[in-house]
């Protein structure tokens, strides 16, 4: 794209652009550290992950801010109008994220002190990281507009969320097997809920990213493979 | 950055202040003979118009009585007398040369502006009416005296009238041109857009919008006349007496009278001219204040 | 998953473009010269029945050129002339048979700079009406009022007819102008620039204007205006040196534009 008359006008739209990346960075960071920290109960970390939501929110504010002063004061039209709400879109998304890194984090702090057999947390473990992987995939898209490895998220999140009802399964028949495990695993269920929805988050941003390159929205259901709203586990079957 | 620039370079020490510094001292000399010579000239200009026209009002003012207005002009040697007869004959001479040279003129200056923009013929036409307009009046007077006076065998104010005319048809194309010219194009394809004809859009809307400047032109061309004295020589001469009402024979006017009566040997007579000189120079005065005033109010609007 | 368009014309706002209206100006193979420029090339467009379109693009990109056209006020100006159709209603208005003065009433047009012409307010508003049809004095009232309050003004100088309409304000001036085209009851009306010369709020006034007329007129509007392009046009044409570079539905053209360039001009990325 080649640069606008007005230079600064090129700088508000690079100063948008670094900011998201940051934002993503952090998202990321934030996720991964979540999942190692459940995985190994290590609450310095979960600690670490809570205090980085701080920063996340300040960024999403000011990446808000930003868009509205551009919006107010050069009338963005076309690509550059586009670039703009994609931005606060986005942005919105990755503070969500970041949100539900952090409950993770904090269940993380609450189920510490329990002993539990480690293969629970190996199902979430494995959520995680196809997320994780989706959500570096659909920055990365963001980055570089590629509308191809945008809807290859879109359409993998369906994976997330056949994974995610196969998980509700398992641990509410963990749950009837030894009532004493009904505590941790309801906090891990909410863990891998988290999980999902960042899931569906990176859709969202991947929905915005064939906004931002066709000036289309993407219509149409989007795979869906949950059916964990209408499972049910009858004890002894 | 700055250190490089000599401009912006610190003052030396000791220096008044930078901005004296950054002047070559030559140009302020030359800044200072520029003002007072422009100064001077003007004086000069102020100082001889001034002791003229002062002259004009003491010497003007002295030959001045109410017998001016009342009596014709005395025969030689006699006393006192007036220069009625000059003074109607002027503005008889006068009026017929702008009643002739406005319609003319303002078609004239119409044509140029309007319908013969940009050809050859309008160019020409343009050309010719500035080489006449500083054509020397003399030439003007001795012109209609073999086109009128001698085919008439006689002196008269239409001859007088004519000779004026061509004075102030020159004068009036090109105010006018000039004057419909500051009508923004805009206007006319604003009448024309309306589906009005060309003529139509003249007539009502471009005339209308230079008006002011017209009759200003008009005016102007009036003051022009007035006071022209050689192309009368040739035509209406002058007269002692009152003139006949079918204007044939000599005129009595103004400026012949002046340029007679300032030669002749005669006490009255000489002070009679300074009186008519000085009733010109107010009436031109007049007619100026009023070509200024149409133009004032046509801006204010 | 079935991508639809965002600009679907419910999405459009209150006046979507309505590309099912009878076409009223059918520009076809149009070009244009003045004297050995050729400052039209090919130039094929089609304006819908009273709806506003905006021609934009660059200083000297022939959008003026070609809204000059449609009245053939170029004519004016001997070295101008075009080649090609515009059909106005079916009719060539290029057909040198075609009645200058009657096209012009039927293509009314307001120009850049407010022209009022050195009359009265009255008399500026019944201008046209009076070259070619003998009104009795209370029908020509009866129209200057009508022409005078469908260009939003009536209020303003209903006490002052008889004053010059020089001695008006620049955005009264720019409605004086509407309504002495509105007057001869026109099909269609062309703005050459209409506010470039006005202030913001004047700006207002006559963009609500152009939008009330809209119902009654077709409406050609150039401007350099990107933002008033996209606030009052149903279509827009993006022009760049003499050629149409793309015509679409406003908010097609301000979101998602088809071309490079045009892409390019309206996020001022030009150059």
């Amino acid at each position: 794209m080649s640069e606008h008359i007005v230079s600064s006008y090129d700088q508000d739209l690079e100063d948008l652009r670094r900011q998201i990346a940051e934002m993503g960075g952090v998202a990321e960071k934030m996720m991964a550290d979540a999942t190692v920290a459940l995985v190994r109960r290590d609450t310095g970390l979960a600690e670490k992950v809570i205090a980085s939501d701080k920063r996340l929110d300040v960024l999403q504010r000011e990446i808000e801010e930003r868009s509205v002063l551009l919006i107010a004061r050069r009338q963005p039209l076309a690509i550059d109008l586009r670039e703009t709400i994609s931005g606060i879109r986005v942005s919105g998304d990755l503070e969500r994220i970041g949100d539900l890194a952090k409950n993770i984090a904090k269940r993380v702090v609450a189920i510490a002190d329990q002993t539990q057999p480690q293969k629970i947390v190996l199902g979430v473990e494995h959520m995680s990281d196809l997320v994780q992987e989706q959500l570096k995939d659909v920055l990365d898209a963001y980055a570089s507009r590629n509308l191809d490895a945008a809807h290859d998220v879109w359409e993998r999140d369906g994976q997330i969320d056949a994974l995610y009802n196969s998980l509700f399964r398992e641990l509410l028949t963990y749950m009837m097997e030894d009532p004493r495990n009904i505590s941790f695993c309801t906090h891990l269920l909410f863990c891998a809920k988290n999980v999902e929805r960042i899931g569906d988050h990176t859709t969202n941003i991947a929905e915005t990213i064939h906004y931002l390159v066709t000036g289309e929205t993407l219509a149409g259901e989007r795979p869906k493979n949950d059916a964990s709203n209408y499972a049910t586990v009858t004890p002894g079957a | 950055m700055d250190a490089q620039n000599p401009l912006l370079a610190p003052a030396p020490a000791g220096a008044p202040s930078l901005r004296a510094n950054r002047v070559r001292p030559g140009r302020r000399v030359a800044d200072k003979i520029l003002i007072t010579a422009s100064t001077l000239a003007t004086l000069l200009g102020i100082v001889v118009l001034g002791s003229i026209l002062l002259m004009l009002i003491v010497e003007g003012v002295k030959g001045f009585s109410p017998l001016l207005f009342t009596h014709p002009t005395p025969g030689p040697g006699s006393e006192g007398g007036g220069i009625a007869n000059a003074i109607v004959g002027s503005m008889v001479l006068t009026f017929l040369g702008i009643v002739i040279a406005t319609p003319v003129g303002v078609m004239a200056g119409t044509f140029l502006a309007e319908y013969g923009r940009g050809s050859r013929l309008a160019d020409l036409i343009r050309f010719l009416n500035d080489i006449l307009l500083s054509a020397p009046s003399i030439l003007i007077g001795l012109f209609v005296y073999t086109l009128m006076v001698r085919p008439m065998g006689t002196y008269s104010g239409w001859a007088g009238g004519v000779a004026l005319a061509i004075i102030a048809t020159p004068v009036i194309v090109r105010t006018t041109e000039d004057m419909l010219r500051l009508v923004p194009s805009q206007m006319r394809e604003a009448g024309a857009a309306l589906g009005a004809p060309p003529s139509y859009v003249i007539k009502t809307i471009t005339w209308r919008a230079a008006s002011a400047g017209i009759v200003t032109g008009i005016i102007l061309a009036l003051a022009r006349i007035a006071g022209e004295t050689a192309p009368l020589l040739f035509t209406a001469l002058n007269n002692n007496n009152w003139f006949n009402a079918n204007l044939l024979g000599g005129i009595p006017n103004l400026p012949v009278m002046i340029y007679q009566f300032a030669l002749s040997p005669y006490g009255n007579w000489q002070s009679l001219a300074w009186a008519g000189a000085l009733l010109i120079t107010i009436a031109i005065l007049a007619l100026s204040v009023v070509a200024r005033l149409v133009i004032k109010d046509q801006r204010a609007r | 998953m079935s991508p639809t368009n965002t600009m679907s014309s419910q999405l459009a706002g209150r006046n979507p473009a309505d590309e099912t209206a009878p076409v009223r100006i059918a520009v076809k193979d149009l070009n244009f010269y003045y004297g050995q420029f050729h400052g039209l090339k090919n130039v094929n467009l089609n304006f819908h029945d009273r709806q506003v379109t905006a021609l934009i693009g660059p200083s000297g990109c022939g959008k003026s050129t070609l809204l000059r056209t449609f009245n053939r006020i170029y004519s004016l100006y001997p070295e101008q002339r075009a080649t090609g159709q515009i059909l106005l209603d079916g009719q060539n208005v290029l057909d040198p048979k075609v009645d200058l003065n009657e096209l012009r009433a039927r293509v009314g047009m307001v120009f850049q700079k407010p022209t009022p012409f050195p009359m009265s307010i009255y008399d500026n508003v019944a201008f046209g009406l009076r070259l070619y049809e003998r009104l009795p004095k209370s029908e020509l009232d009866g129209r200057v009022e009508d022409a005078l309050r469908k260009s939003a003004l009536w209020d303003e100088v209903k006490d002052k007819l008889k004053q010059p309409g020089t001695g008006l304000s620049g955005g009264q001036q720019q409605r004086l102008c509407i309504a002495r085209s509105v007057a001869q009851r026109p099909e269609v009306i062309l703005f050459d620039e209409p506010t470039s010369a006005l202030d913001p709020i004047s700006t207002s006034r006559i963009e609500e204007l152009i939008e009330q007329l809209r119902s009654e007129f077709t409406i050609v509007i150039v401007t350099h205006n990107m933002q008033q392009a996209a606030r009052i046009s149903q279509f827009t044409a993006f022009m760049y040196l003499g050629e149409l570079i793309e015509f679409a539905p406003t908010t097609k053209m301000f979101m998602n534009p088809e071309k490079r360039q045009t892409q390019d001009y309206i996020t001022g990325r030009f150059g």
